[in-house]
C-alpha cells in the first residue's frame, strides 16, 4: 500500500462526511418545509380533479398539465422558437442537398445489422413515451428526442445517403416538422372553430368545458385518462420534433462536397 | 401470404419489446402500441426479413432462446472468471494481440451474432471484419495462440455452431 492510495481513501472518506455535514445541517441551501405555497397547492388541487373539471386539467401528471394546459400559449411558443432556429439551419444550409455516392458507404456490416434490429425498437420506445406524456413522465419533446436517435443512428450506420434512397429528402423531413407543428395549431383551436359554427363560447388552447363552455376534448380513452389537449399535444410534439431534429442532424452531417458549391464558392478574382 | 408472415414477424417483436418498455397492460397503452407497431413494422420488415420464414424459423428461435441462456450463463462466465483473474492479480499478466479469426456462416444475422457474442464476452472484442476473406479481426486480452484456425476453437466456436443453427 502506497502514500497515495491512503490519501486518496482518506479524502474520499473526507468528501463523504463533509457532504453529509453539509447536507443535514442545511448547509446547501434551506431544506424545504412540510408546508406547500399556495401555488403548489394550488397546481395539486386542480391537475386532476374530477369534481371541479371546469378548473383541471384531468392530467394526473401535474407537469405535463402546466406546460400544456396552464401555461399552453408559453409553451407554444417555445415551439416556434425551436422551428426558428431549424429555420435558421435551414437558411444558413440553403441549396444543400445530399448528393449520392460521394465516399462512404455507412458502417461496417455488423453495425448496420445491429443497427437495423434497433431503430424500430428505439422508435417505437420513443412513441410509447410521447403517448404516456399525461401519464408519466415523459411527453412530447422527450418521445420526439428519443425516437431522433434512431434516426441519427441510421444516418450514421446507413450514411446520409441512404436516407435520400429511402425517400426521406431533406424537403420531406421539413414537411413532417411543418405537419406536426400545423397539427399543434389545429388542436388548439379546434373547439373555438366548434364554438363558432356551432354557437356559444369557448377559448384558444381550452382543454375540459369551462364556466361559461360547454365545449371540451375527450378526457378518457378507454380505460385511462386521455386528457384532451395533452395527448394531442404531446402527438403533435413529437413529430413534429423527429421531423426538426432529424433534419438538423442530416445538415450538420453533410459532406464537403456537398457544401463546397454552397459556402466555398464566394472568392472573387 | 408470405409477406404477412414476414409482418408478424416484425410485428410482435416490435409490439413484445413495446410492452416490456412501457411496463403497462392498460388497454389505453396496448390500443396505442398497437397501432404505432404495426406502422413501424410496415415500414421496417423490407429492411429486417428479407427471405419467406417457415416452420422450421420457429425451431431456430427456439434455438435463439437456448443459446442466449446458454451464452449468458456460461460463456459470460468463462470469460469473466479470467478477466477477473487478470484485473485482481498484482502483475499485470496480459499478452494483448489482434488474431485473425475465420467464420463460416453465410447470412447477416449469423455474423453480427458472432461479432456480438465476441465483443460483448470480456477480454475479446471484434475490431473489423473482412467479408471478402470471411474473417473477423478479434483484440485478445490474453493470445493463447495467434493462428486463426486455433483462435477460432478458444473465442468463436460455440458461438459459430449456434449462429449457424438460427441463422444458417
Amino acid at each position: 500500500m502506497r502514500l497515495s492510495d491512503i490519501a486518496i481513501g482518506v479524502s474520499m472518506a473526507m468528501l463523504a462526511l463533509l457532504l453529509s455535514y453539509l447536507i443535514v445541517y442545511g448547509g446547501l441551501g434551506p431544506i424545504a418545509t412540510l408546508n406547500l405555497r399556495p401555488l403548489a397547492v394550488s397546481f395539486l388541487n386542480y391537475t386532476y380533479n374530477p369534481w371541479k373539471i371546469v378548473y383541471s386539467a384531468m392530467s394526473p401528471e401535474a407537469v405535463t398539465a402546466i406546460v400544456w394546459d396552464f401555461r399552453g400559449l408559453d409553451t407554444y411558443f417555445e415551439t416556434s422558437v425551436l422551428f426558428i432556429a431549424i429555420v435558421g439551419l435551414i437558411a444558413l444550409f440553403r441549396g444543400a442537398n445530399v448528393v449520392q455516392g460521394v465516399s462512404s458507404k455507412g458502417l461496417s456490416i455488423i453495425v448496420k445489422t445491429s443497427t437495423k434490429l434497433v431503430a424500430p425498437l428505439i422508435l417505437v420506445a420513443g412513441a410509447s413515451l410521447a403517448f404516456h406524456g399525461h401519464l408519466s413522465p415523459g411527453g412530447g419533446f422527450q418521445g420526439g428526442s428519443f425516437m431522433t436517435v434512431a434516426m441519427t443512428l441510421l444516418a450514421i450506420a446507413f450514411s446520409i445517403e441512404f436516407f435520400q434512397q429511402k425517400k426521406l429528402t431533406l424537403n420531406r423531413l421539413l414537411a413532417i416538422r411543418c405537419i406536426g407543428l400545423l397539427a399543434i395549431v389545429v388542436v388548439s383551436v379546434y373547439l373555438l372553430v366548434k364554438a363558432v359554427l356551432l354557437g356559444g363560447y369557448a377559448y384558444i388552447f381550452q382543454n375540459m368545458p369551462r364556466i361559461n363552455s360547454q365545449y371540451s376534448m375527450p378526457s378518457w380513452f378507454l380505460d385511462r385518462p386521455l386528457a384532451g389537449i395533452l395527448f394531442f399535444f404531446n402527438l403533435s410534439e413529437s413529430i413534429a420534433v423527429i421531423g426538426g431534429l432529424t433534419l438538423g442532424v442530416v445538415l450538420l452531417l453533410l459532406r464537403e462536397e456537398e457544401l463546397k458549391a454552397i459556402i466555398g464558392g464566394g472568392e472573387h478574382e | 401470404m408470405k409477406k404477412l408472415t414476414r409482418f408478424i414477424a416484425v410485428f410482435l417483436y416490435i409490439y413484445a419489446f413495446y410492452i416490456m418498455f412501457t411496463a403497462s397492460t392498460t388497454e389505453f397503452s396496448l390500443t396505442l402500441g398497437f397501432i404505432a407497431s404495426a406502422l413501424l413494422a410496415a415500414l421496417s420488415t423490407p429492411f429486417l426479413i428479407q427471405r419467406n420464414l417457415g416452420a422450421h424459423d420457429l425451431k431456430s428461435f427456439a434455438y435463439l432462446l437456448l443459446y442466449y441462456f446458454r451464452y449468458m450463463i456460461i460463456e459470460e462466465y468463462k470469460a469473466h472468471k479470467q478477466v477477473i483473474k487478470i484485473v485482481l492479480s498484482r502483475k499485470l499478466d496480459i499478452k494483448p494481440a489482434i488474431v485473425k479469426v475465420p467464420y463460416s456462416v453465410k447470412t447477416d444475422y449469423g455474423m453480427t451474432l458472432i461479432a456480438g457474442s465476441i465483443t460483448n464476452t470480456p477480454g475479446t472484442c471484434v475490431v473489423d471484419v473482412d467479408e471478402k476473406r470471411h474473417l473477423f479481426y478479434v483484440h485478445w486480452i490474453y493470445a493463447t495462440t495467434i493462428e486463426p484456425e486455433k483462435a477460432r476453437e478458444e473465442i468463436s466456436k460455440v458461438f459459430e455452431e449456434y449462429a449457424a443453427k438460427i441463422f444458417g
